[in-house]
């Protein structure tokens, strides 16, 4: 079967995980599904990972406006929204984008940056614009906002509430590659400057249009919607559980399965692709009772995942 | 020229003589003058060609005898009324005109009425009257088959040896297939047919090796460990032991027989007995409830360490009986170098922990500080995601957190034995769910566990879980434990249970004594209170209400009897029982790698998930599939993992 891009989509992947970002081909294909089902990434590791390399790879073969923010405690609203500034020879107020004006933000050590900028920040990512000084700016298509944060570091960051931490579609670690790899890497060297000629292989558009393709294309049965409202259902009366997975959790996790449907060359989707982009998709979502905060909220979710029957009838 | 009604009529008379001989001497005096009397009116009947009894009055007659059977019969007086009723009724067919629609219930009865007998008395002689009857009634039907056609057929002399000869060789045939089989069944283990298949393959389960950080992920399979018959022990101390592992090689934990030099220290009272139903296994290790005393039933070496090796044919269910001391230690008597053991590389980190360890005076302040060091690096218990290093100790402690069994126990003895601590691993299984109904413990391969047994400052093995102290043990360890297995499942396991022991498990005498013991429980029926009777009716009405909507509601759609066929079909090409209930049908094509899974999922899942029905020409290339399935031989592992897990792997 032939879907709309499927080929030139899984190039891409193919490419960036073959000739730049060896061992991340997960992580890759998560900003993949991401980007086409118009959510954001929070990326959850340490630092030199590989997770700017990810962005300016992925913005690079897609042909996208590439924007960096390193997140601080200092940082405010405007240094990401932008501002006005007066032009004397004009004699008018004239407004500065800031680097939110682009296709695809890289959020470095989002909670480092207070809580004020980081729910300007969230709000513009939900939002889809901003407003500044009662004018209302348009973000540019498609939008991706890769986060990142260090889940080691513990002082002076401000902790992504859990209402923000809902808005991410995706959440998710690098790790590191394997042994062999990583000593390849290390032999061969970084491979920032290749990324600067690397060439697009998809065009703008092409992207805006697969996304509507997908949204639209791709089919979710009444099955699978149960199963997903089952999931969902489960979660909000599992014992470690204090509160379960939102109505936009359930959105979300259809969102990606969808898009995991099309990368899997179906156009309809099947309880598995929903099992396969779950953990990432949801388990950041859950808020566990006090009593089991040691938990891993990853762990929570796989057990409940696993009692759900798949339907299959 | 001898005709076919002749011999038939023949037939009929000793069939069903052979039918009533065994229930002769049990029979009332009025009864056998009845019967008496039937023989002479049916033959005196067939000679003059009139019949004393017409139809309707045999059917009034036949309504008679069963009316006073009903009068006679009670709970107490069950059996004895029911066979003079059948004897009646043979009495009354016997009596009247042989059409061939009355032959055939001669027929019929006369079998009853054999079979009945059983009920009474169980001799060897039986067993020839069933031999007997099986040849008459296959010739009869025969026979029959010719007379329902041409009523007025002859055959000469020749004809009459041919077709006699032909119409022996069914029942002869079958009789000896008979014994053949009688012979084999017993003995196999699985079906016959199923000797093409590729035998189980294990894949979690007791090992004779511990070697953490060799596996990414470790599958789950549904497969049955073992049964074990006793009652019901303490829920959360149950330990199966299978393998003392003591010789630590690199980061292999291995077993070296020769080093068991110890004693139990028994104490009488505390002894438990339990009974272990195994399935087919590779290894030879013979699992046992911590600590046993002594096993029978089979074949075996008792180590001095309580590991049992057995000898057994391959791919055979095996049982034997095993006497526990379920709360004894043992005591070391040989030297203890062995468990001191080291490997040669040690991590800075891990030598720097096991230097705490050795200020501590005494054995039980230097567990209580390692169980404390254990808490507080946050371990949790996971088989999915684990590193694949050199060092898994190390990476599991300090980097990863996450492992299984194995992890925890060579992490733990690794420490203790760092710390001066003699120390060892016990492989086995943990826990199981207790079945009521049968009572016995199952055990799945998915309980495979591993623990540690270290030396105390007495020269006593004390037995350490070092799995509960992951931040998750209640969830991981005991999950499965702590749902109560429904009454349905129970049930069925139970009935499966009870087959294998009295059918597979061939023993003769064991048979002999479930049929003494049906026997006896009819007899007792006298001691139900009648009072349950309505109640019973009720209950048997309202199930068999159930049942038959059951089984229509499962009738309903193509698609079920179609997914159904071919996730059976798909277990037996693998060798499993039945393939796990949430594998979906992606995932087992995934797993299974095999084309025509794939094909199947597709054409399958794009129906059912695009809300559509199975178009008929859909419905035949399942079909298909299914029957190309038979063929096949798939190898698979029934693991429920992620492809977007594994960093490694290209998901698309």
């Amino acid at each position: 079967m032939d879907l709309y891009q499927r080929k030139q989509i899984l190039d891409v992947i193919e490419t960036l995980s073959s000739d730049y970002l060896q061992g991340k081909v997960r992580a890759i294909r998560l900003a993949v599904i991401c980007l086409l089902s118009g959510g954001h990434l929070l990326l959850e590791d340490i630092p030199g990972l590989g997770k700017t390399s990810l962005a300016l790879a992925l913005s690079g073969i897609l042909d996208l406006d590439f924007g960096r923010i390193q997140c601080t405690s200092d940082l405010l609203p405007s240094d990401i929204t932008g501002l006005s500034i007066f032009d004397r020879q004009k004699n008018q107020f004239r407004f500065v984008k800031g680097p939110i004006f682009n296709n695809l933000v890289l959020l470095d050590e989002v909670n480092r940056a207070m809580p004020k900028t980081q729910s300007a920040l969230l709000e513009a990512m939900e939002e889809r614009r901003v407003t500044v000084e009662g004018v209302t700016y348009q973000l540019p298509e498609p939008f991706l906002v890769i986060a990142t944060q260090n889940p080691a570091e513990q002082v002076g960051t401000f902790p992504l509430p859990e209402s923000q931490l809902d808005r991410f579609l995706i959440t998710t670690g690098i790790g590191y590659p394997p042994p062999d790899l990583e000593k390849k890497i290390i032999q061969r060297g970084s491979v920032r400057e290749e990324l600067e000629t690397i060439r697009p292989l998809l065009e703008r558009e092409k992207i805006l249009q697969t996304s509507r393709f997908i949204r639209e294309k791709i089919q979710l049965g009444s099955k699978v919607t149960d199963y997903i409202y089952a999931l969902i259902e489960r979660s909000r009366s599992h014992p470690q559980v204090f509160s379960g997975i939102s109505t936009r959790g359930g959105l979300s996790l259809a969102g990606a399965a969808r898009a995991e449907a099309y990368l899997e060359g179906r156009d309809y989707v099947v309880p598995e692709d929903v099992q396969r982009i779950a953990a990432p998709v949801v388990a950041h979502r859950l808020v566990l009772r006090p009593e089991h905060q040691t938990v891993r909220k990853e762990e929570v979710f796989r057990s409940l995942l696993v009692e759900i029957p798949v339907p299959m009838v | 020229m001898v005709s076919v009604e002749r011999i038939l009529q023949l037939l009929v008379y000793l069939s069903a003589i052979v039918g009533l001989l065994p229930v002769l001497v049990f029979l009332d005096g009025w009864v056998l003058v009845i019967l008496v009397l039937a023989f002479i009116a049916g033959i005196s009947g067939e000679r003059q060609g009139r019949y004393l009894l017409g139809d309707r009055l045999a059917t009034g007659l036949s309504i008679a005898f069963f009316s006073f059977f009903l009068m006679q019969v009670s709970l107490s007086n069950l059996v004895e009324p029911l066979i003079q009723m059948l004897c009646l009724l043979l009495a009354v067919r016997l009596a009247t005109e042989k059409s061939p629609r009355h032959v055939l219930q001669l027929f019929l009865l006369s079998t009853i009425v054999l079979a009945a007998s059983s009920m009474l008395t169980l001799d060897i002689a039986y067993l020839f009257y069933l031999v007997l009857i099986v040849l008459l009634l296959t010739i009869g039907l025969v026979l029959l088959s010719f007379y329902a056609t041409e009523p007025r057929l002859r055959f000469n002399r020749r004809q009459w040896i041919m077709l006699l000869k032909v119409t022996v060789l069914l029942p002869v045939g079958s009789l000896l297939l008979m014994l053949v089989f009688f012979v084999i069944l017993p003995r196999t283990q699985l079906p016959l047919w199923n000797f093409l298949n590729p035998k189980p393959v294990a894949s979690i389960g007791m090992a004779d090796q511990v070697r953490p950080g060799s596996f990414a992920e470790l599958a789950e399979s549904g497969q049955i460990a073992f049964r074990a018959e006793t009652g019901r022990l303490p829920d959360h101390d149950i330990y199966w032991r299978g393998i003392v592992l003591n010789r630590l090689e690199g980061q292999v934990w291995k077993r070296v027989p020769e080093l068991a030099e110890e004693k139990l220290l028994v104490d009488p009272a505390a002894e438990t007995r339990v009974t272990i139903y195994a399935s087919p296994k590779a290894d030879r290790y013979l699992v046992t409830l911590d600590t046993p005393r002594s096993v029978a039933g089979i074949k075996h070496d008792l180590a001095a360490d309580g590991v049992v090796t057995g000898r057994w044919r391959d791919a055979q269910k095996i049982r034997y009986q095993v006497r526990v001391q379920y709360t004894a230690r043992s005591r070391q008597l040989g030297p203890i170098d062995e468990y001191l053991q080291l490997p040669e590389k040690i991590s800075q980190r891990l030598q720097a922990v096991a230097d705490q360890l050795v200020q501590e005076e005494n054995f039980r302040e230097k567990i209580a500080l390692l169980e404390t060091f254990f808490r507080r690096q946050q371990l949790s218990y996971a088989n999915t995601r684990l590193p694949q290093t050199d060092d898994p100790v190390d990476t599991f402690l300090f980097a990863s957190k996450r492992g299984y069994c194995e992890y925890f126990a060579s992490s733990f003895a690794l420490l203790l034995r760092l710390a001066g601590v003699p120390s060892r691993l016990v492989g086995g299984y943990l826990s199981g769910e207790y079945n009521h109904l049968g009572g016995y413990y199952l055990v799945g391969e998915n309980a495979a566990h591993v623990w540690v047994e270290a030396l105390d400052d007495e020269g006593l093995w004390q037995r350490i879980d070092p799995s509960r102290l992951a931040v998750n043990a209640d969830q991981a360890l005991f999950q499965q434990n702590r749902q109560a297995l429904d009454s349905i499942r129970a049930f069925n396991d139970a009935l499966l249970h009870y087959w294998s022991r009295v059918v597979l498990n061939y023993d003769l005498q064991q048979q002999f004594g479930t049929l003494r013991q049906v026997a006896s429980r009819v007899r007792d029926l006298r001691k139900i209170d009648l009072r349950f009777l309505p109640s019973l009716l009720w209950s048997s009405a309202i199930f068999s209400v159930f049942a038959t909507l059951f089984l229509y509601r499962n009738k309903s759609t193509r698609a079920v009897r179609l997914l159904r066929a071919y996730r059976k079909q798909v277990a037996k090409c693998c060798g499993l029982e039945t393939l796990p209930e949430k594998l979906g049908l992606f995932e087992l094509a995934r797993l299974t790698n095999e084309p025509l899974c794939h094909e199947f999922s597709m054409i399958y899942g794009g129906a059912i998930y695009r809300d559509r029905d199975l178009s008929v020409a859909e419905c035949r290339q399942l079909r298909a599939i299914i029957s190309r399935l038979r063929q096949q031989r798939i190898a698979i592992r029934v693991a429920l993992s992620d492809a977007l897990e594994d960093n490694g792997s290209s998901g698309c």
